[in-house]
């Protein structure tokens, strides 16, 4: 039976653990209190880059490392919380949010103060009021309480915490369009150079790190880099979280260590296999924007590098799951939907090719298209992908293709013997 | 930055200035890069995604407008990848345009049209009803906005807000419905709120003033001033026939830019104007040339001693005034002045001088006129009336026994000549900054008119048939920098399309 391993939802079935005093019981703030009384904050980076901790918002980029662009200058600079969860599939940094939100407010403090922020803002998705809530219910606590602010715990550092509202953009969640709407502007993806690290949040330097990479700082501090390094794999080292949803017994949040099994194992000894006893179709390792894995392809080693390896990624922790009931059209269909919905409208590839997309897949789903239409989606799609100022035009040409090139059959019936509309 | 960085771009090597972007960096090897969002006066958008170029040893296809040089670069403009990309974004930013260049404003000048033809594939593949969105939206008196033909480049809303200051375009909805919206009422309020027009890659934002007047392929362009202020802002005027259709900015760096303001840009309506004198009047009755010439020249002879007070025009070319010069200093007339409109500047283009050569009367010796004019009494008055902005009074006027007056309207006077407008003559201005700068004849209003300065050189050469006046504009201003110093080395040709400075002239502005 594989087991969970919880660090960041240890206790997050305990309403106690919402205030602060709850969370000081379980050894809350300690870290915080270590990082700046004991080390300074270059020693802060090199703890979490030894840990192997790499970024859980989908790119998985090491957060050491990232932090480590921020120049050493006497600017400004911000530490910003993407908790904007929005990929299709995905809900677990809102359990972090709505349970155990002093880890996050802790995690981001250290990495404010190994980066020199003076300033943090956490983004939150528009519809999650319960985590805004929360967030700001513990803000006000830590406040209260001298742990955000003016002079935390005495020590001259100071960094206060501001809860943001989204407002329902998908877009947002990209971290230079959250950037311009923190701003107060249009979400959009911003050109890169100059990336954030050097030139973000009102031309400062800037972090942006997801939720669950900064409630794993706050466990890394406090326990040690190589105590983090120790769970998982090398390459997915510590816990992480994985929201498992569509056709299996047992949907929910799972915090694992990855490397210690398939993904078939993983869905039949944990998600409990489907419901319906039907086979399993395909599986979208890590929401809705990554390539496909079919039924042949679920023996693979569960870890990010492995089902990189594989073709796909873990990217934001979604694991969504078909049987054998469902039309990979249609899946595809769907997703180009929310995609097309979701473009910002920037940039001419993805403003325009996303709907054209979608509407050849609602050809193709209405048995409306013709066999050249398939080559013809196919070929739009590499005229569209890596040619965008932002991945979102990736996060629907890479499932979309995926699904076109593994379930072919099922799409070539759908265009049989029609010629091209 | 400074320097130079050897590159190379579609295997030719090269060298150009650090810093210089990839589309400017492959002018220098001879290649042109097509670019909608880019323009060299607005900072960089990079959305629009034509310019993707391949440089070597990176993965992914860069756009070029945002990518600067370094040493050692070699990047490719037009190989197979580049093309297959650029021919990508062409067929999508297609897809939903409605190709309706038969009435659009823009064909002939429409960069969709020329990309295309370049860099298209000439077919389209998509084969489904196109997005529906609103047409024909009113942004104010002077600019229309058709969303189905916008590319959403964003050129009008970075340029109202980076340089007119006043962001009041923005982009509203996401994906294919996104669409440019005014804010707030949903009325521009900028001066210079028509430089989004020539903006436009494509016909999204058209002119009220010249929609629909005429094919672009029909008409005639002249590279000339504008003169609604002493800024003398580079422009083209777009003609067709006898008239003037319209106005547009021509990019000079040293004087305005890519830029001009709406007020100059719509100031053309009085070389149109069918009420205009085109031809001399004497004694309030239609006059051959020669005829009113000796006229003239009868009148100012026959006030020698009575005195003569010339009053010149800041609408007149250095040239003209010379002529005018010629004939006062042969007459011997002391009493010269011009008259100055003034009003209301700003802190980008326009000037508070409201005429073009202010300082070119100044710099041959027309004083300004007097806020109070002495109550002394004239023989003559010679006048050329300003074209707008100011006039003499009543009583001066009045106060002279014989007026030559040459204006645009008829006037009363013994002999009045018609004046001809900026666009019907070549000459030269001396504009803010005493910069001397060209004026380039573009239309023939009326066959019947003579240029002021072919009048003033004729009445010259009747009182003195040596004058060795007339000719053209270039051999006139050739004259005039040999007889004043502060044109000291000025010839037609070192003035050029962009003007020039001129020495520090000494004379107060």
């Amino acid at each position: 039976m594989i087991g969970e391993t919880r660090v960041m939802l240890e206790h997050a079935a305990d309403p106690a653990q919402r205030t602060l005093a709850g969370y000081r019981r379980n050894g809350g703030y300690q870290a915080l209190a270590k990082a700046l009384r004991e080390m300074k904050p270059e020693e802060v980076t090199e703890e979490v880059l030894k840990s192997g901790l790499r970024g859980r918002g989908g790119a998985g980029f090491p957060t050491g490392r990232k932090w480590k662009f921020v120049p050493k200058t006497t600017k400004q600079k911000y530490i910003c919380v993407n908790a904007d969860e929005s990929e299709p599939g995905t809900c677990k940094d809102r359990q972090i949010m709505e349970n155990d939100p002093h880890q996050l407010i802790e995690g981001t403090l250290i990495a404010a103060y190994a980066i020199g922020a003076g300033t943090g803002y956490i983004y939150v998705r528009g519809e999650y009021p319960h985590s805004i809530r929360a967030l700001e219910d513990a803000l006000e606590e830590a406040r209260g309480a001298g742990l955000v602010g003016r002079d935390i715990l005495g020590s001259g550092f100071s960094c206060d915490i501001w809860v943001h509202s989204g407002a329902g953009a998908y877009i947002c969640g990209e971290e230079t369009a959250l950037l311009t709407s923190l701003e107060g502007n249009r979400g959009y993806p911003r050109l890169r150079p100059p990336f954030p690290a050097v030139e973000g949040l009102w031309k400062c330097p800037t972090v942006v790190n997801n939720v669950e990479t900064l409630a794993c700082v706050t466990h890394i501090l406090r326990r040690g880099a190589a105590w983090f390094s120790s769970l998982g794999c090398e390459g997915s080292t510590g816990t992480r979280l994985f929201c498992i949803s569509g056709h299996v017994r047992n949907p929910g949040v799972y915090e694992l260590e990855c490397g210690k099994f398939t993904l078939r194992e993983l869905l039949m000894d944990l998600g409990g296999g489907t419901p319906s006893g039907r086979p399993i179709k395909g599986v979208l390792p890590g929401g809705s924007s990554m390539p496909v894995l079919t039924a042949a392809e679920l023996d693979v080693r569960f870890d990010l590098d492995s089902i990189a390896k594989a073709g796909s990624s873990l990217g934001s922790g979604a694991i969504m799951v078909f049987d054998e009931s469902v039309s990979a059209v249609d899946v595809a269909l769907n997703i180009s939907q929310f995609y097309s919905h979701e473009s910002c409208g920037q940039c001419t590839p993805c403003r325009e090719g996303s709907d054209w997309v979608r509407l050849m897949l609602d050809a193709v789903r209405r048995r409306d298209a013709g066999e050249k239409d398939l080559a013809l989606l196919l070929d739009v799609l590499d005229r569209i992908e890596g040619n965008t100022i932002c991945a979102l035009a990736e996060a629907f040409c890479w499932p979309v293709r995926s699904f076109v090139k593994k379930f072919g059959a099922e799409f070539e019936a759908h265009v049989a013997g029609r010629a091209s509309a | 930055m400074s320097g130079t960085v050897n590159i190379t771009v579609d295997g030719k090597q090269v060298a150009v200035p650090a810093g210089t972007n990839l589309i400017e960096a492959a002018r220098h090897a001879g290649k042109s890069v097509p670019h909608y969002c880019y323009h060299p006066r607005l900072t960089v958008a990079g959305n629009c995604r034509i310019c993707l170029v391949e440089i070597q040893g990176q993965g992914k296809l860069q756009i070029a407008c945002n990518t600067k040089v370094t040493e050692g670069m070699s990047y490719f403009t037009d190989n197979e990848r580049v093309r297959k990309a650029r021919e990508g974004v062409m067929e999508l930013l297609l897809i939903n345009h409605p190709l309706d260049c038969p009435i659009c404003d823009q064909a002939g000048e429409c960069k969709l049209q020329e990309y295309a033809v370049e860099h298209g594939s000439g077919v389209t593949r998509f084969a489904f009803e196109k997005v529906s969105k609103p047409k024909n939206v009113s942004w104010g008196d002077r600019v229309v906005f058709d969303s189905e033909r916008c590319i959403l480049c964003t050129r009008c809303v970075r340029f109202l807000d980076e340089i007119a200051g006043t962001p009041e375009v923005g982009v509203d909805l996401r994906g294919e419905k996104a669409t440019l919206i005014v804010k707030g009422d949903g009325q521009l309020t900028s001066p210079y709120q028509m430089n989004i027009i020539d903006l436009c890659p494509v016909g999204a934002l058209t002119s009220r003033d010249f929609r629909f007047k005429s094919r672009v392929w029909f008409m005639h362009f002249t590279d000339t001033l504008c003169t609604s202020c002493a800024r003398g802002c580079n422009t083209v005027v777009g003609s067709r026939g006898d008239r003037v259709l319209r106005m547009v900015p021509r990019t000079n760096p040293d004087v305005n830019d890519s830029w001009m303001c709406d007020f100059g840009r719509l100031h053309y309506g009085f070389a149109n104007d069918p009420e205009r004198l085109t031809t001399p009047r004497v004694a309030g009755k239609g006059a051959p040339y020669a005829v009113a010439i000796s006229r003239a020249k009868a009148i100012l002879e026959g006030a020698r001693g009575q005195g003569i007070l010339a009053v010149a025009s800041p609408f007149m070319t250095n040239e003209e005034l010379f002529a005018l010069k010629g004939i006062l200093d042969h007459l011997g007339v002391e009493d010269r002045y011009f008259l100055k409109p003034m009003g209301e500047g700003d802190q980008l283009l326009v000037h508070p001088e409201k005429c073009p050569n202010a300082r070119g009367a100044s710099l041959l010796g027309f004083l300004e006129a007097p806020a109070e004019w002495a109550s002394k009494e004239y023989g003559v008055l010679l006048y050329v009336v300003p074209r707008e902005g100011t006039d003499l009074p009543e009583e001066v006027l009045k106060r002279a026994k014989r007026r030559i007056l040459f204006s645009l309207k008829d006037r009363e006077a013994d002999v009045c000549f018609p004046l001809t407008t900026w666009i019907e003559k070549d000459g030269t201005v001396v504009s803010a900054g005493d910069r001397l700068q060209r004026l380039t004849k573009g239309i023939t209003f009326e066959s019947t008119l003579v240029t002021e300065r072919t009048v003033l050189d004729r009445l010259h050469a009747a009182f003195d048939a040596g004058s060795g006046s007339e000719g053209t504009a270039a051999q006139a201003l050739a004259r005039l920098a040999a007889a004043v110093p502060a044109f000291q080395g000025a010839t037609w040709q070192r003035i050029g399309p962009m003007g020039m400075k001129l020495k520090a002239a000494g004379a107060p502005a």
